[in-house]
């Protein structure tokens, strides 16, 4: 069964994750916060499987959260929770770490199956989004960016064949099981393209991070 | 070169002293008696005896001679010029030298035939043809073997020219050596450095021509060109031999043509012509020139020769006047020449009305490189200045150019802040429009239902979620999509896919591509999605439908993409809403230049027609 932290400062919508998680038997709130320290303690003390932050936290920045999250329990998945699904906001929580969003205002049935569908392996893509990390994409020849071993997951960042045609599909509006229809693959292979597709956004980034931080001396090695 | 020099000078001081000595020793003989013994003695001949035959043989014995001294002028003694003359000079010699001597003669005019101790030793020119020889000193060597101790007879057979005031120098005899000397120098001044001097000027009027012809408002130049040949024409006569020559023409007038020319130019290198003066000289001129050549009479040429002097006068006055008002090395130096040259002038007027002795130079033939000299300067002046002005033109030019780049890069500056002000200014009217329209409007009419209590929870919940529809519509328009209508399109479906799901309504994605639209702006963008959000939310309320389907497309024809939503709902009778929705959406379209149709289908339901220009029309 899924634990799930929940760090929202709003009383109102805390209340109502929690009641819409408990609703359905098969998550568990293992914590509900109202500040990102405290965020960060649950995190340490209770290891969730998903983590839901709001991004404007009276303390620090639901990105923050996020990074940290994604760099101490990579297991954990992150899900931001914004009130507009915008595209500055979800970039940047998916280039912290995070592999999904949830609407503020989405009704009890699509947030939950959002959580459910993470879980699954899948995320959600805009076609807004889905045009701008093509764009990211392109700007970084495939090569040029490798990340070290450090990373075992993968040492590139480069967009396969694949996901770039889904990012393609999805930026002309096409959802996932017309996507798949259209690659002849199932929605959820789609879906599990897009997280992957979300990782390497968020390896790449953290790679940019890092070749800055050596460009400017502050760590020696990898 | 310079201890020969040294030489040469005391060789002359010498015969100076040594000629100033004999003069003062033996003034009154006639015959001269003192006697070369040593080689390097020459002795002037002043004594002599004249007779007037008017016959080329020599005079017999029944010859009447008069004793004369040398120089003698016909002129001063009242000879008739067209009369030949005989002279007889003696002179004495104790032992005769064993070197060659010679005798030298500064000026005869015209021309002579040459008898020593009765033998015809040579002529000073042809005598046939009356080559022209007044200018031209002469010297004759006599061999040793022609001399004899004792008394020495020179017979000079003196041809006047008609033309000419005629006469003969004194004669020197002594060393040919040292004759040659005295000899060659008088030339050289007589008339080598003349030609010389001639040489020069045509080479500098044709300079001055060309640089006339490249700068025709230069007429400096012109004027100098002139002055140049007028000179030539006046040097002329100096040294030529032919008589028949037309240069003779010249002779005489171009003096008044020189001072004419002379004030042309000037004054218009000073900037201050002076057209009543210049018309006057002009005149002036032409009327000497008229003069001359009609009568070659001494008495008008000497009398234009005054009056032309009395003219130069008045030239040099307003000259000297016009040069010292910028008082520069170069006017002064001008004025110098010309002054100059004026008094040299003057000499040789003096000198042609017998006032000097007959063998005196003339000068004037000698000044010409004066005013070269003059005007030479002045044109590296004038060209050291243009160079001078050019280079600080071409720093001041540089140090403009520097300034006005910073003015524009100022200016583009300022235009810039503008232009992201406007932008700014305009993004803020745009988004308080929306606001005011769109979610300001549904706030305010939610808060109006409220406050007469006759909201119910689903009104209230519905209106809202139209509220944070309008800002997500709003919020999306923002993202720059750069002419990709399907990203705007996908999107509108990604927002409204949740309440489509929820009315059970199915939604068919039918697009194909669209080429770029390249007026998709914030704004335009907004208004497609108004325009495709209106048709869902009319389906999604009035027409109880069960499937929609958005398609695109490219009607290349007409020049337009369209946009098409149909559903399978109970057609537009029932489904058509309020009059202004549509209107609205009507509106729009017709703002990007397309245009909104409603076409209901044959088995029921409806379709919505949006078409936009590929370009925006202008």
């Amino acid at each position: 069964m899924p634990r799930v932290l929940i760090v929202e400062d709003d009383p109102a919508f805390r209340a109502r994750y929690a009641a819409m998680l408990a609703n359905d038997a098969s998550f568990d709130v293992v914590a509900s916060v109202g500040t990102g320290g405290e965020g960060l303690a649950m995190l340490e003390l209770r290891k969730p499987d998903v983590l839901l932050v709001d991004l404007g936290l009276p303390d620090m920045s639901g990105i923050e959260v996020i990074r940290h999250a994604s760099l101490t329990s990579p297991k954990c998945e992150c899900m931001v929770v914004t009130v507009f699904g915008d595209e500055e906001h979800v970039l940047a929580s998916i280039e912290a770490g995070a592999a999904g969003y949830l609407l503020k205002d989405a009704s009890e049935e699509s947030f939950l199956s959002g959580i459910r569908e993470l879980m699954n392996g899948g995320s959600p893509i805009s076609p807004i989004i889905a045009r701008r990390l093509l764009k990211r994409f392109q700007a970084v020849p495939p090569a040029s960016v490798t990340v070290a071993a450090a990373d075992d997951e993968s040492s590139s960042v480069a967009l396969s064949d694949r996901e770039r045609e889904i990012l393609l599909l999805a930026s002309k509006g096409f959802n996932y099981p017309e996507m798949g229809k259209l690659m002849s693959i199932s929605p959820h292979t789609v879906t599990s393209h897009v997280k992957k597709i979300y990782r390497k956004l968020a390896v790449h980034s953290r790679g940019e991070a890092v070749f800055e931080a050596n460009r400017m001396g502050l760590i020696r090695t990898l | 070169m310079l201890p020969r020099c040294g030489w040469t000078t005391i060789l002359l001081a010498g015969f100076l002293t040594l000629t100033g000595f004999a003069r003062s020793q033996a003034p009154t003989a006639a015959v001269i008696v003192a006697a070369p013994s040593a080689s390097n003695v020459s002795i002037e001949l002043v004594d002599a005896e004249f007779a007037s035959t008017g016959e080329l043989r020599t005079p017999g014995p029944g010859a009447v001679w008069e004793a004369v001294a040398l120089p003698d002028s016909w002129r001063k003694m009242l000879r008739d010029r067209h009369r030949l003359g005989w002279y007889r000079v003696y002179f004495d010699l104790a032992v005769v030298p064993e070197t060659p001597q010679a005798i030298y003669i500064p000026r005869i005019t015209n021309n002579i035939a040459l008898h020593v101790n009765g033998l015809l030793l040579g002529t000073s020119g042809n005598l046939e043809n009356r080559e022209m020889s007044w200018n031209l000193a002469q010297m004759f060597v006599v061999p040793s073997r022609m001399l004899k101790s004792g008394r020495n007879e020179i017979l000079i057979r003196l041809h006047p020219d008609g033309m000419l005031r005629a006469g003969l120098s004194r004669l020197h005899i002594g060393d040919e050596i040292q004759m040659r000397e005295l000899f060659d120098r008088r030339i050289l001044y007589q008339s080598t450095a003349p030609k010389f001097i001639a040489a020069l000027l045509a080479l500098t009027a044709l300079l001055s021509i060309a640089l006339w012809a490249s700068r025709r408002q230069e007429t400096v130049f012109g004027f100098f060109a002139l002055l140049c040949m007028a000179m030539i024409a006046r040097l002329w006569h100096t040294f030529t031999r032919d008589s028949d020559s037309w240069g003779w023409v010249f002779a005489a007038p171009s003096i008044a043509w020189m001072m004419a020319i002379q004030t042309y130019f000037v004054l218009r290198f000073c900037g201050q012509a002076s057209p009543r003066f210049e018309r006057f000289i002009a005149i002036f001129a032409l009327a000497a020139t008229a003069l001359l050549m009609l009568s070659s009479k001494a008495i008008i040429v000497v009398a234009v020769f005054v009056t032309n002097t009395l003219v130069a006068l008045v030239m040099l006055a307003i000259l000297a006047r016009a040069l010292t008002r910028v008082p520069k090395l170069e006017n002064l130096t001008l004025l110098a020449a010309v002054v100059i040259n004026f008094l040299l002038a003057m000499h040789d007027l003096i000198n042609y009305q017998e006032q000097l002795d007959f063998d005196t130079l003339y000068l004037l033939p000698l000044g010409g490189p004066l005013l070269l000299f003059a005007v030479a300067i002045l044109l590296i002046r004038r060209f050291v200045d243009v160079l001078q002005k050019h280079e600080s033109l071409n720093t001041e030019l540089a140090s403009r150019v520097r300034e006005r780049e910073h003015e524009l890069a100022q200016s583009y500056e300022r235009l810039r802040a503008l232009d992201k002000q406007r932008t700014t200014a305009e993004e803020r009217q745009r988004l308080m429009r929306d606001m005011h329209d769109g979610i300001g409007s549904h706030l305010m009419s939610t808060l109006a239902l409220a406050r007469v209590s006759s909201l119910s929870q689903h009104q209230l919940e519905e209106t809202l979620a139209d509220c944070i529809d309008e800002l997500k519509l709003t919020i999306d328009s923002l993202e720059p999509v750069e002419s990709d209508l399907l990203v705007v399109l996908g999107n509108l479906r990604y927002r409204l896919e949740p309440r489509l799901q929820a009315a059970g309504i199915s939604l068919e994605w039918a697009v194909s591509d669209l080429p770029p639209l390249a007026y998709l702006d914030p704004e335009n963008v907004r208004s497609v999605l108004r325009i495709v959000q209106e048709a869902f939310t009319n389906t999604l309320k009035h027409a109880h439908a069960k499937r929609i389907t958005l398609s695109t497309g490219v009607d290349y024809a007409n020049a337009r993409v369209f946009v098409r939503v149909t559903d399978d709902g109970v057609g537009l009778g029932a489904s058509k809403p309020s009059g202004r929705g549509l209107d609205n959406m009507k509106i729009r379209a017709a703002k990007l230049h397309g245009e909104v149709e409603f076409v209901p289908l044959k088995g029921g339901g409806a379709c919505v027609n949006l078409y936009l220009p590929l370009a925006k029309m202008a």
